[in-house]
C-alpha cells in the first residue's frame, strides 16, 4: 500500500513539477495581483521603479458590487453561452454518433468528413463564418437576396449576435462530443442490447434504459470539459463578434483580456480568479451529484 | 486509497480549471537599469558612419506601404555600406501593447514607426529617446507644426513625424452628380439631401456609409461644437467634455438623420471598416469618411479607373459651421537603449534624416497619396500639381488636433462600445455619452485627473 502510493507519486512527479512552473506559479502571482491596484502605468519597469499598493479586497468589491464594471451582465451571457452550446454539442454529437454507431458504407470516409470541423484551427473556422455573416456582402444575405428577403446585418442586430456566435461554436464543439461519445457506444456490451431485444425491449426503450445509462460515465465527464471550454473559448467570441456590438456578447475571458489589453492588470487579475472559482465550485458540485446520482 | 484517489481527482480538476484560465498574468519585473541621458552627439550629415551593423525597425504599415517605403530604404543602405535595417512587419492593431512589452524586457526595436496617439505614452514611460540633440537646431522648424507638435512631449523631442492625415470626405463624382451635386456637400445637412436622391437601402446603394468606429464619430462631435476633453499645460485632464449637450446633438443627429436615410440604420461593425471601402470602390456608396492612407486602395476600385471621379474635400460641418476631421498620423521613434551607443544613434539620425526629408516625402506622396509632414515637400513640382494631394491640404486646413496626452489612445475602447450601443439602440446618445465621461474619468484618466 505505501510502497505503491511511493511509486505513483515518483511517476506523477514530472508532471507536477511541469505544472508548477507553468501552471500554479502564475496562478499564484495572478492572485497575489488581485489584491493590489497594479496596472501598466504602475507596475515597475526598467524604466520606472514600481508604484502599486496593496488594496485588500477593493477589486473584488468593486466587482461584485457591480461598481463600474459589467461583472452581472457579462456572467449572466456566459453561462447562458455555455448551456446552449453544450446542450446542443451533447444531443447533436450524440444523435451523430447514434448514427456512425450504425454499419453502413462509407461509414469511415463519414466519421472522416464529421472530424474536420475539430481538425481545423479554431481561429480559421471563425473567420470563415465571418465571410458568411458579413452584413452587406456575405453569403447568407446573398441567398437570402435570392428569395427576396432583405439582409440583416447579423451580428449588431438583436438577437443573431446572439445566436451567431452560438452557431459557429456548436459547429466547432460537435465532432468533439462524437468521437468520444462513439468510442463509448462501441464499448457497450452487445449482449445487453441482445438481452433486451429477447425481452421484447423496443429500440427507445433499449436506448434510454441501456444506452444512456452505459454511456453515463463518459457523458459526465465530457460535459464537464465541454462546460468549462465553452465557458472560456476566446477565440470564438473574439472573431465573430469581438465582444460587440457595444460589448453585448462578450463574455467572461474575453472582457477579462479586454481589461488585460488595456493595462488595468489588477481588475483583469480579478475576473481570472473569479472565473476559476467559478469553473472550481462547478466542477465540485457537479461531480459530486454525478457521484450520488 | 479512497482517499487518495479522491484527493487526485481534486488535484486533477483543479489542474484542468487552471489550465483553462492560467491566460498569462500581467508581467512584473521591475529591474532597475537606469535610463543613461543622451551623450550629445552631433548628426553626421552626409560623413561616413562610425557605425556598422544592423538597426532593427518595426514598421505597422500595411504591405503596399511597405514595398515603397523598402525601396527608400535600400537607397539609405546603398550611401552606407555596411548598415542594414531590418524591418519586421508589425500590425497596426495591437503594436503600442507590443513595443510596450518589449522595451519593458529590453528586447524593443531601435525604431519603430508610432502612432501619434502612443508616442506620448511611450515618452511617459520612458521608453523612447529623446532626439533633440541630435538632429540641427532648426530640424523641428522643417515641419508642419501640428504633426511635429505630436513628437514633442514635455520639451523633449520624441519623434521625428512620419505622415500626417486626416479624415476626409470622399465622393464618387458621378454619383455626386446623379445626386444633383457639382462639388463635394459642405454640410451634412447638404449631404443627406442630396444623398437621399441616390439611395436604396434594400438594394444597398448609399449616399453614405459609416464606419462603426467612435474614432469616425468624432466628426459629430466637433462639428457641433463639442470636445473629447481639456488638457492643461502640465498635461493634467481638466475637464471631460465628451457629454456635453453639443456632443449630444451631434450623435443624435447622426442617428436620426444620417442613419436610415442616406445610410444603413444599423450595420454590421466588425466589418464596418472593409465593407464601407468595398462598397466605395464597387460605385455604390457616394460619399464615405476615409482618410489618405486609404486612397491608393480606393483608385484601385471599378468605380475610380478614371482617377478624377475621386473628389476628396474637408468633412461637412455640422450646425454651426465646424468641420470635424480627426488629424492623425505617425513618428518614427527611437528605443531609448539607442543612445546608450552614440555611433548606433548617430546612424539612426542620420536614416531618419534622409527618411523624412522632403524628397523622399514626395515620393511616397507621388506613390500611395500620403501626406509629407515635411513643409519643403508640398513644394516639389510632383506634390504640388498631384490634385489629390492638393486637396487633401484644404482638408488639413480644416481639421481638429487631437489632444497628446500619455494614455489617450485608451479612450477608444469604451468610446466605441458606447458608439456601437448608442446605433442599435440600447443607449441614448446621452447615455453613451455619459458612460463614456465616466469611463474616462474612473478608468483611463484615473491618475491624471487635474486636482
Amino acid at each position: 500500500m505505501r510502497s505503491r502510493s511511493w511509486v505513483a507519486w515518483a511517476f506523477m512527479a514530472p508532471v507536477l513539477l511541469v505544472m508548477a512552473v507553468i501552471v500554479f506559479y502564475p496562478l499564484a502571482v495572478g492572485v497575489f495581483q488581485t489584491f493590489t491596484n497594479i496596472d501598466s502605468t504602475n507596475q515597475g519597469t526598467r524604466f520606472k521603479p514600481p508604484t502599486w499598493e496593496f488594496v485588500g479586497l477593493q477589486n473584488y468589491l468593486d466587482i461584485l458590487t457591480g461598481e463600474s464594471t459589467k461583472f452581472y451582465p457579462v456572467l449572466i451571457w456566459t453561462v447562458i453561452w455555455t448551456v446552449v452550446n453544450v446542450f446542443f454539442h451533447y444531443t447533436l454529437g450524440l444523435l451523430l454518433a447514434l448514427a456512425l454507431n450504425q454499419k453502413f458504407r462509407g461509414r469511415t470516409t463519414y466519421r472522416m468528413v464529421l472530424l474536420l470541423p475539430w481538425a481545423v484551427p479554431a481561429y480559421i473556422t471563425a473567420i470563415s463564418w465571418l465571410f458568411i455573416f458579413n452584413g452587406e456582402y456575405g453569403l447568407l444575405n446573398n441567398i437570402l437576396g435570392v428569395f427576396g428577403i432583405p439582409s440583416v446585418a447579423w451580428l449588431s442586430t438583436w438577437p443573431w449576435y446572439y445566436i451567431m456566435p452560438i452557431i459557429v461554436n456548436v459547429w466547432l464543439g460537435i465532432p468533439f462530443m462524437m468521437v468520444v461519445l462513439l468510442g463509448g457506444l462501441q464499448s457497450i456490451p452487445g449482449d445487453l442490447y441482445e438481452a433486451a431485444q429477447m425481452d421484447g425491449a423496443s429500440p427507445t426503450q433499449s436506448f434510454w434504459n441501456i444506452t444512456l445509462p452505459q454511456l453515463k460515465s463518459v457523458s459526465t465527464t465530457v460535459i464537464l470539459l465541454g462546460c468549462i471550454w465553452t465557458f472560456n473559448i476566446f477565440v470564438v467570441i473574439f472573431f465573430i463578434t469581438g465582444g460587440g456590438p457595444g460589448g453585448k456578447t462578450e463574455i467572461l475571458v474575453t472582457y477579462t483580456y479586454s481589461g488585460f489589453t488595456l493595462g488595468q492588470y489588477a481588475i483583469a487579475a480579478t475576473y481570472g480568479v473569479l472565473i476559476f472559482s467559478l469553473l472550481l465550485v462547478f466542477s465540485s458540485v457537479y461531480r459530486r451529484m454525478a457521484r450520488e446520482s | 486509497m479512497k482517499r487518495h484517489l479522491r484527493l487526485a481527482g481534486l488535484v486533477a480538476s483543479v489542474a484542468i480549471v487552471a489550465a483553462a484560465c492560467s491566460s498569462g498574468g500581467a508581467s512584473t519585473a521591475p529591474s532597475g537599469a537606469a535610463s543613461v541621458p543622451p551623450s550629445t552627439a552631433p548628426s553626421g550629415g552626409g560623413a561616413e558612419l562610425a557605425y556598422k551593423g544592423e538597426i532593427t525597425f518595426w514598421n505597422t504599415q500595411r504591405d503596399i506601404e511597405n514595398v515603397e517605403l523598402q525601396k527608400q530604404v535600400q537607397a539609405w543602405q546603398t550611401l552606407h555600406p555596411g548598415i542594414t535595417v531590418k524591418t519586421d512587419l508589425v500590425p497596426f492593431d495591437g503594436a503600442d501593447k507590443k513595443y510596450t512589452d518589449a522595451a519593458n524586457a529590453g528586447t524593443a526595436p531601435d525604431m519603430m514607426r508610432a502612432d501619434i496617439g502612443w508616442t506620448p505614452t511611450f515618452a511617459d514611460a520612458g521608453m523612447l529617446l529623446d532626439l533633440t540633440s541630435y538632429f540641427p537646431a532648426d530640424f523641428q522648424k522643417a515641419f508642419l507644426p501640428a504633426p511635429m507638435g505630436t513628437a514633442i512631449y514635455k520639451g523633449g523631442m520624441y519623434g521625428v513625424p512620419q505622415v500626417t492625415d486626416a479624415l476626409g470626405l470622399q465622393c464618387n463624382k458621378t454619383l455626386l452628380t446623379a445626386a444633383g451635386l457639382t462639388a463635394a456637400p459642405t454640410s451634412w445637412d447638404e449631404l443627406v439631401s442630396a444623398g437621399t436622391k441616390v439611395t436604396d437601402i434594400a438594394a444597398k446603394k448609399y449616399g453614405f456609409y459609416m464606419n462603426g468606429d467612435s474614432y469616425w464619430s468624432q466628426s459629430f462631435i466637433w462639428g457641433w461644437g463639442g470636445t473629447l476633453f481639456t488638457v492643461n499645460d502640465q498635461g493634467k485632464i481638466t475637464n471631460i467634455g465628451v457629454n456635453s449637450p453639443e456632443s449630444v446633438n451631434g450623435w443624435t443627429y447622426l442617428k436620426e438623420k444620417v442613419l436610415g436615410t442616406v445610410a444603413p440604420a444599423t450595420w454590421d461593425f466588425k466589418t464596418s471598416y472593409d465593407n464601407m471601402n468595398a462598397g466605395f470602390k464597387a460605385g455604390t456608396t457616394m460619399c464615405i469618411m476615409q482618410g489618405p492612407w486609404q486612397v491608393a486602395d480606393i483608385l484601385k476600385g471599378a468605380a475610380f479607373t478614371d482617377p478624377t471621379n475621386l473628389v476628396i474635400a474637408p468633412i461637412p460641418v455640422g450646425v454651426n459651421g465646424k468641420t470635424g476631421s480627426p488629424v492623425g498620423g505617425h513618428n518614427w521613434v527611437v528605443s531609448v537603449d539607442v543612445g546608450k551607443n552614440a555611433d548606433k544613434a548617430a546612424a539612426v539620425a542620420s536614416f531618419l534624416t534622409f527618411m523624412t526629408a522632403p524628397e523622399q516625402q514626395a515620393v511616397l506622396a507621388k506613390s500611395l497619396g500620403l501626406l509629407p509632414t515635411n513643409i519643403a515637400a508640398y513644394a516639389i513640382p510632383d506634390v504640388a500639381s498631384d490634385p489629390l494631394i492638393n486637396q487633401w491640404n484644404a482638408v488639413l486646413a480644416a481639421a481638429t488636433n487631437r489632444s497628446g496626452v500619455p494614455g489617450s489612445s485608451g479612450i477608444y475602447d469604451s468610446f466605441t462600445k458606447n458608439f456601437q450601443s448608442m446605433i442599435i439602440g440600447d443607449l441614448t446618445p446621452q447615455a453613451a455619452l455619459d458612460a463614456t465621461a465616466n469611463t474616462w474619468q474612473t478608468t483611463v484618466f484615473k491618475n491624471q485627473m487635474a486636482q
